[in-house]
């Protein structure tokens, strides 16, 4: 910059005064028209906290429901200890997920960790909590009968996916792709939650290979879903 | 904002009026008509329209109708590489050349001409940063990261910048 008499006029210009745009006069005015056309009073969105406040009472009302329904066999075979850390875990993944959520149904709220390393985080505590905490079972144990569990728990996913969807799109996401895996990871979670507390098989390969996957079955299920809507979108406004 | 949330008709024309030229000069790019700019101008003030209700009155309104633009321009750009991909080009079109530099130029031009050599996301940041005057909370904010992201895209932009810059220089005394 220094050496450079152009770069110096350059960066002087783009920190200068602001230079009236070429004004869109006619675009202007016809988007003021259609504005005007269907102005109607809307009521703000409650805030961040009370929406988020929202998707973990969804969550528990339905984890409540469901362990109620299949019966708390896994929480009896598990000791205080483990209760008690397994708990904290998701119930703090369960409240990450809906800031999550209530962040993405507005435009330009803050984001101070990238989703990414949240999911990471909990994968990474959860195994770990998993592993330390429960007994290993051999391989073929492990293998063995674990597919039921999956797939009941991917069925348990679905209405609570669907009514969190419902108030998600109630705001104004910006990303379909990105909304879909966050209502998966919800989903995925509350259904690990109802097997955690409800599975009577509480070994550590069981539960990481065949209660995780549905986690992860569910994010990447939300994941494509969002991808197809977006496609579905982008084809409806193509001129 | 919260005149136009309450329908107030002039507080959306006030809106449309001082947003307009701003949206104007994010969403135009090098690929552009002005006619496609014009479309993708309008389709943003829709989206803003139907989500006016998840504005809050305590949040900064640049970064909420910035994140809107932003991803109205992805849709725009996504379903041109549709079209393009469908397409089949009866002529072949003159390959882009490198920066030719024209005498007369405006300094405006030149900016603009560097600015679209950088890719997409680290436009947007200068852009955003430089040219509306968002601070770096606020660019976060309408592109959904972190300020250390952020920053981050800001510093390899202008490194790049500066290293054109210092090209086209060299260049100018060359000749």
């Amino acid at each position: 910059m220094t050496s450079c008499a152009r770069c110096r006029q350059l960066y002087s210009w783009l920190l200068g005064p602001e230079e009236p745009a070429e004004l869109p006069n006619g675009v202007q005015e016809l988007v003021s028209r259609k504005l005007r056309a269907s102005l109607r009073p809307v009521k703000p969105l409650p805030s961040t906290g009370r929406l988020a406040a929202r998707f973990v009472a969804i969550f528990g009302l339905f984890a409540a429901l469901l362990v109620a329904y299949f019966g708390p066999g896994g929480a009896a075979q598990m000791n205080a200890t483990q209760l008690v850390v397994v708990t904290v875990v998701l119930l703090a993944a369960a409240a990450l997920v809906a800031v999550s959520l209530s962040r993405q149904m507005v435009p330009g709220s803050v984001r101070r960790i990238p989703l990414s390393w949240l999911v990471g985080a909990f994968a990474a505590g959860f195994a770990l909590v998993v592993a330390v905490l429960f007994p290993w079972e051999r391989l073929p144990e492990m293998l063995a009968g674990g597919w039921a569990c999956t797939y009941h728990g991917i069925l348990i996913a679905v209405p609570p996916g669907a009514v969190m969807l419902y108030f998600a799109a109630r705001g104004a996401p910006l990303s379909y792709r990105s909304l879909g895996a966050t209502v998966g990871a919800a989903a995925g979670l509350l259904s690990l939650t109802v097997l955690q507390f409800s599975c009577e098989n509480q070994h550590a390969g069981h539960l990481l290979l065949w209660h995780g996957g549905v986690v992860v079955l569910s994010v990447a299920a939300g994941y494509v879903a969002g991808w197809a809507a977006e496609q579905v979108a982008l084809r409806r406004r193509q001129p | 904002m919260v005149r136009y949330q309450r329908a107030d008709p002039e507080a959306a024309d006030e809106l449309v009026r001082r947003l307009t030229p701003l949206l104007f000069g994010f969403l135009s790019g090098p690929t552009h008509s002005r006619a496609d700019t014009e479309d993708l101008v309008q389709e943003c003030w829709l989206r803003i329209h139907k989500s006016r209700h998840t504005y809050r009155a305590t949040e900064p309104v640049l970064p909420w109708i910035f994140a809107i633009a932003r991803h109205t321009g992805l849709d725009g750009y996504r379903r041109r590489s549709r079209v393009d991909s469908r397409e089949v080009k009866t002529e072949r079109l003159p390959e882009r050349t490198e920066m030719p530099e024209l005498p007369g130029m405006s300094l405006k031009d030149e900016l603009g001409r560097y600015l679209d050599q950088l890719p997409e996301s680290q436009k947007e940041v200068i852009l955003m940063l430089k040219v509306t005057g968002m601070s770096l909370e606020e660019v976060a904010r309408a592109t959904s990261s972190t300020v250390g992201a952020v920053k981050q895209k800001a510093h390899r932009a202008y490194e790049k910048l500066r290293r054109l810059l210092g090209e086209s220089d060299g260049y100018r005394r060359k000749s």
